[in-house]
């Protein structure tokens, strides 16, 4: 142990810094950053958005950066000026490894032309099925961000670079691996998603033009709108709570079906507490059922104790369930084709429940995610003024 | 930094059976770690003295799947059990995977148990080759057995053809998707001239890898074949040889068998 301190104090300062990294994929690189302050603690940065590596060791030449969220590691030797080793994370059909490497410094910042600015309706193509997908660009001041929405939600900030009529906007956050590769082609735009290492598929794009390209994510989900919507769970400390708890008794109820695994849920809870400060005075309350990883009360209480403090989320959290989307839904009978964390579901004063929004878009998304403010909250006042 | 995109090379290759190798000895979830794989169905009783799986050091624990969801219940009560993540019960792993009513649940001991390190043909270049994709129209949906030997959905996306021993052979190229993400894996599942002599009997999986150039071509290269898990534990079921996907010629590439698994795999086509 006292070795290996040793040893990381004195490669403490060659990786300190910000480095510009890659993965490798099939048909293409990949582009990130990773940055790394005195005391070794560094996170994984996508453009402006960063997430926490959970630890950095060292020991000898070897650097091991721990993404604890995926149970994921980057592997790398450290030469004079670079890393060069492995991302890898485990499954149960064997190891999934991607080629990393990465340099001292900042990757380039280049804004994109206006062309590509803004919002495309995509279609992409797998085998003979096509499916529909949103793009969205914008510039800001680490380059060119974007989003990728399918109807479940997004994917979180991706962030690239452009040459010409040519762009790459990538994700990586410890699990997903995803490459967006395009150029424009007269009016339209043409390229290749690379999901992980290998996996291309292709697609197409054209401007938006404002009529919804995907389902919207009200229909998604259908629910039993006739009778009160029933559901009990325990709270965090394992006292059981109902839909026949009085504090809901002629209320409003806004129900968050999250998990504390879930980028997107992270990304919807500052939304939610906004929500509950603007209308618990007028009877409004919040409640979310959290769908957890383990089954083991303990840790997964442990891990929604977490959430409530990071978000400061004033209202109840309940553990629900396991965050498999079978089980979620086997929980949840009054709900049908349950399909996206977070579901977010708002009931009227007679406990039925009046609209289901399946997914969440998120700040990558810009315009989307401001009108999906205004519904939810034209969706509460709607429901406060029913008699 | 240099650029530079996925090698597809000789060094590439011995990479990733270095990291297999690593993953078979050591990973929780190597295949030598399995005790037991055994599908749940109206419910299996597991611990000391379970009918379905007996395990010394573990109370006797009911596997049960209702609604969807599977619950471990012992002595009255009951746990939820999620899928497709490995769960610690007493000194051993579960790990349930597959689609509702067809739930698979793999029982690990603590750590690889006797790891046989894999062994492989040397790296052969002629075994390499740059193939396109014939497309179907058909992209038929079926239910066949991963190298896991765990059900999943395959998509039939069409057939590749390369040019082995002065014949022409066309593969059947299946698509394995990856639930809830945008990942699918391009498979072929085939036997050749070494099935029974050095290479398992049933037949050896590979990959189709997309081309560096993103002009639609795959790199077929038979020097990353590799076995279903049957080959490693008989606890595994072998997957029925996929039909058509026969080479006659020899393909003295990719992983040999060492031995062990299950020793009399079914070969008919599928």
């Amino acid at each position: 142990m006292i070795a290996l301190l040793l040893a990381a104090s004195a490669v403490a300062v060659p990786l300190q810094g910000e480095w510009r990294a890659a993965l490798d994929l099939a048909g293409g690189t990949l582009k990130f950053s990773v940055e790394v302050d005195g005391a070794n603690r560094g996170k994984i940065c996508i453009g402006s958005s960063c997430q926490e590596i959970t630890s950095i060791t060292v020991q000898g030449d070897t650097a091991r950066f721990y993404i604890g969220d995926y149970d994921a590691t980057i592997t790398a030797r450290i030469h004079a000026d670079s890393l060069t080793g492995v991302y890898r994370n485990v499954g149960n059909r064997g190891p999934r490894t991607i080629p990393f490497r990465a340099a001292k410094g900042r990757w380039p910042s280049t804004p994109a032309s206006p062309e590509l600015i803004g919002r495309w309706d995509a279609t992409f193509y797998q085998d003979t099925r096509t499916s529909p997908r949103v793009l969205e660009f914008h510039n800001t001041p680490r380059g060119l961000e974007g989003a990728f929405i399918a109807n479940s939600g997004d994917y979180g900030v991706f962030w690239g670079t452009t040459i010409a009529d040519s762009f790459e906007i990538a994700h990586f956050d410890g699990a997903f691996v995803y490459l967006i590769a395009g150029r424009l082609d007269g009016d339209t735009l043409r390229g290749t998603l690379h999901a992980g290492l290998r996996t291309q598929t292709r697609w197409t794009a054209v401007r938006s033009t404002g009529r919804p390209h995907l389902t919207p994510p009200t229909e998604l989900t259908h629910a039993d709108t006739v009778h009160p919507f029933r559901w009990s769970f325990p709270d965090l400390t394992g006292r059981m709570v109902s839909n026949d708890d009085p504090r809901f008794a002629g209320k409003v109820l806004v129900i968050d079906i999250f998990g504390s695994w879930c980028p997107t849920c992270h990304e919807a809870a500052p939304m939610l507490v906004g929500l509950y400060r603007r209308f618990h005075a007028r009877g409004v309350e919040i409640v979310g059922f959290a769908y957890e990883v383990t089954g083991d009360s303990g840790i997964d209480n442990r891990q929604i104790r977490r959430f409530r403090e990071k978000f400061h989320v004033p209202y109840l959290l309940l553990r629900a369930g396991l965050n498999d989307v079978e089980a979620t839904a086997a929980t949840l009978p009054q709900l049908s084709g349950f399909t996206a964390y977070p579901t977010t579901l708002f009931i009227g004063k007679d406990g039925r429940i009046r609209r289901v929004h399946a997914g969440f878009v998120g700040a990558a998304t810009g315009a989307l995610q401001t009108a999906q403010v205004v519904e939810f909250r034209t969706a509460v006042e709607r429901l406060l003024a029913e008699p | 930094m240099a650029g530079g995109t996925q090698a597809q090379t000789e060094p590439a290759v011995s990479r990733e059976r270095a990291e297999f190798q690593d993953w078979l000895a050591h990973s929780p979830t190597s295949p030598f770690a399995v005790l037991a794989m055994q599908p749940i169905g109206p419910g299996i009783s597991i611990g000391d003295g379970g009918r379905d799986v007996p395990l010394t050091g573990l109370p006797l624990q009911r596997v049960v799947e209702r609604g969807n969801a599977l619950t471990l219940e012992a002595n009255g009560a009951s746990r939820p059990l999620p899928k497709n993540r490995l769960i610690a019960v007493g000194p051993y792993h579960l790990f349930a995977s597959g689609p509702a009513g067809h739930t698979i649940l793999l029982i690990y001991a603590a750590a690889p148990k006797s790891p046989h390190p894999s062994t492989y043909f040397p790296y052969d270049p002629k075994f390499v080759f740059r193939v396109h994709l014939l497309s179907t129209d058909s992209n038929r949906v079926q239910r066949v057995l991963g190298p896991d030997g765990i059900e999943v959905d395959a998509t039939e996306v069409g057939t590749v053809s390369v040019l082995i021993g002065g014949v022409e052979s066309r593969l059947r190229v299946l698509r394995i998707g990856a639930a809830g993400t945008e990942e699918s894996e391009l498979e072929i599942y085939f036997r050749d001239g070494t099935n029974d002599k050095d290479t398992y009997p049933a037949g050896r999986f590979v990959n189709l890898l997309p081309g560096a150039s993103g002009g639609g071509g795959y790199l077929l290269d038979f020097n990353r074949s590799r076995n279903p898990f049957c080959a490693y534990s008989s606890a595994f079921p072998c997957p029925a040889p996929w039909r058509g996907n026969s080479v006659r010629a020899p393909i003295r590439a990719g992983e040999k068998y060492a031995g062990g698994g299950g020793s009399s795999p079914p070969v008919r086509p599928s």
